[in-house]
């Protein structure tokens, strides 16, 4: 008779090993910690809730790095497919949550570019939002997003988090497993490469 | 501190009002009191990142994409999760299931004394469609489901066994054994005769007697064959719901006429309780009736297949039921009228019969009456009253 697998480290190793995890977040990881706990029996109701919970952001962090709301919602998918595997083969997340599920999504979208390397870039950054109604931001969104592609995949998880989520700092940070100040830095040069192309392309 | 780390953190300091709502004019002015040394750098830094999406609403999520993902998660999960996890909860949760399954080992133990041995039940548990041992372990379930007293126990255990049929014919489809199967699931994909039910691929050629309208998303009773290459062979199939697939996407009331008669009822609120016997995107099949779901459905507490849940609906000018609202409902709810639908899809109302209206506009609407949904489950109808 095959026991259910035991892949739960003790809550406790859940904390994140970097520092100054600021309260809500620590709060949020025991959450986390319990929530997982019950998806490692395969707890129907715990796994529903992962869902709800997870597959926005997902959604929209896939959204922002492919701009194609079909593959979006493919890759989205495909994440919790992932984490049933894990789950059953005992290899839960050993970290936090959040973190795996957003590391295998930026698996999944490398991999996207990998099988389709030239992919046209269509309304990723316009759909569902409503832009400030300047001219000037329109002409340099086919220059921004081009040169998007262009950064560092570790710079576009953050701006696809802080821009296509709305995360905060320290929210990217802790889903990235990163110090603050490091996502600070990343962030800024993602931005800045960004206006570096915005100003070659226009003035 | 280096000019970097000012300017970056400049930026954040930007980034975060651009994200509480301010315009961006406005924080350009305010870094720019702050930083006048910079001022031209950060506003170009901050206009970048508007163009890159800061500040911007989210991007809508497509409800319809997010509950086909949770539903074939959570199909997925029940497929991995073999032997039945005992149920969280109070400990007569765990029992009645424990009870109802030694009874009915009794049961049928004390029925085949004669012919049979207790060792044959237990041993049965395990067999597999074409094993001598399958008709037993049928009849251990039909007896289990006679002794599930409880609406909620019922459906769970009518949920359990369907996940045994299809788990069932995986195996002897992996082992190439000729045999029949019957398995009811949720069909995912549709090409041509190459149908997806509950992950399983199953082949319906034309000509396949198929009842109601398959689409993807609608969940189907499959009865067919396991050929020797592994193949599952459709010798029948039928639609379990009235799968109102096109709500999402494509216009209402594709092709049929426009239905300006109304059905007796239609926009009336409907309240009832039942048992959630199928999820899927566009539709649930609750108690026995379909009531479909869209972006506007409240959907609270995560219902699961066989809890017991409150339903709130409309019904719509075509006689559907629309969901406002569902949301879990207590387990110790008695009611004892619902539930029966489950174990056998051929009794399930079937309104796609008579739905081309070509007849002549006339205006006797055919659809049926609220109550009539749930027909096979005798009288009382939850709208009764």
């Amino acid at each position: 008779m095959p026991a259910p697998p035991s892949c739960l480290p003790p809550a406790r190793s859940l904390a994140p090993h970097w520092a100054a995890v600021p309260q809500h977040m620590s709060a949020s990881l025991d959450l986390e910690a319990a929530l997982l706990g019950r998806a490692c029996r395969l707890d129907g109701q715990a796994l529903a809730q992962i869902h709800d919970q997870y597959y926005p952001a997902l959604y929209r962090f896939a959204l922002y790095r492919l701009g194609e709301p079909e593959a979006a919602a493919d890759l989205a998918a495909e994440v919790f497919v992932r984490l049933l595997d894990a789950l059953h083969a005992g290899r839960a997340p050993q970290t936090s949550l959040r973190g795996w599920l957003f590391g295998v999504a930026a698996h999944l979208v490398a991999d996207h570019f990998r099988r389709r390397p030239t992919v046209p870039l269509s309304e990723a950054l316009s759909d569902g939002q409503s832009v400030a109604g300047e001219a000037e931001a329109r002409l340099a969104r086919g220059a921004v997003r081009a040169q998007l592609r262009r950064l560092t995949d570790e710079q576009q998880h953050v701006l696809a988090l802080r821009f296509g989520d709305g995360f905060s700092l320290e929210d990217t940070a802790a889903t990235l497993g990163k110090s603050v100040t490091a996502v600070k830095a990343l962030q800024f040069r993602a931005v800045e490469a960004l206006r570096r192309a915005l100003r070659t392309d226009d003035d | 501190m280096t000019d970097v780390d000012t300017l970056s953190n400049a930026l954040e300091d930007g980034l975060a009002a651009l994200e509480a709502g301010q315009p961006l004019a406005a924080v350009q002015v305010e870094l720019a009191a702050r930083h006048p040394e910079q001022a031209g750098e950060l506003g170009a830094l901050l206009a970048a990142a508007q163009a890159a999406g800061a500040g911007q609403s989210l991007a809508a999520v497509p409800r319809p994409a997010q509950l086909a993902s949770r539903a074939s998660f959570l199909a997925r999960a029940g497929a991995l999760r073999r032997p039945a996890q005992p149920r969280r909860g109070g400990l007569g949760r765990f029992l009645a299931p424990a009870l109802a399954r030694g009874l009915a080992v009794l049961f049928v133990f004390l029925a085949g004394f004669a012919a049979g041995t207790y060792g044959a039940v237990t041993a049965s548990a395990d067999a597999l469609p074409g094993d001598p041992l399958y008709a037993l372990k049928r009849a251990v379930e039909r007896t289990e489901l006679l002794l599930a007293n409880h609406p909620a126990a019922r459906a769970r255990l009518e949920a359990d066994f369907a996940q045994r049929r299809i788990d069932e014919a995986q195996t002897v489809a992996a082992q190439g054994r000729e045999t029949r199967v019957a398995f009811t699931g949720w069909l995912s994909a549709l090409d041509g005769e190459r149908w997806t039910v509950s992950g399983l691929p199953v082949i319906v050629p034309a000509g396949t007697p198929v009842t109601g309208e398959p689409a993807p998303g609608t969940w189907v009773h499959v009865a067919g064959a396991v050929r020797v290459d592994g193949s599952i062979l459709a010798e029948r199939v039928g639609v379990l719901s009235n799968a109102d697939v096109p709500l999402p996407t494509a216009t209402p009331a594709p092709s049929t006429a426009p239905l300006t008669t109304a059905v007796p009822g239609a926009g009336e609120d409907v309240e009832f309780t039942g048992v959630v016997q199928a999820i899927a995107p566009t539709a649930w099949q609750i108690g026995g009736q379909t009531v479909r779901v869209s972006a506007a459905t409240e959907v609270r507490d995560n219902p699961l297949v066989g809890q017991v849940v409150g339903v709130r609906a409309e019904r719509q000018a075509d006689g559907s039921l629309l969901a406002t609202r569902i949301e879990l409902e207590d387990d110790d709810i008695d009611d004892d009228d619902d539930g029966g639908g489950g174990s056998s899809p051929s009794n399930t109302p079937d309104p796609s019969d008579d739905d081309d209206d070509g007849d002549g506009g006339s205006s006797t609407p055919h659809t049926p009456e609220p109550d009539d949904d749930d027909g096979n489950s005798g009288s009382g109808g939850p709208g009764d009253d």
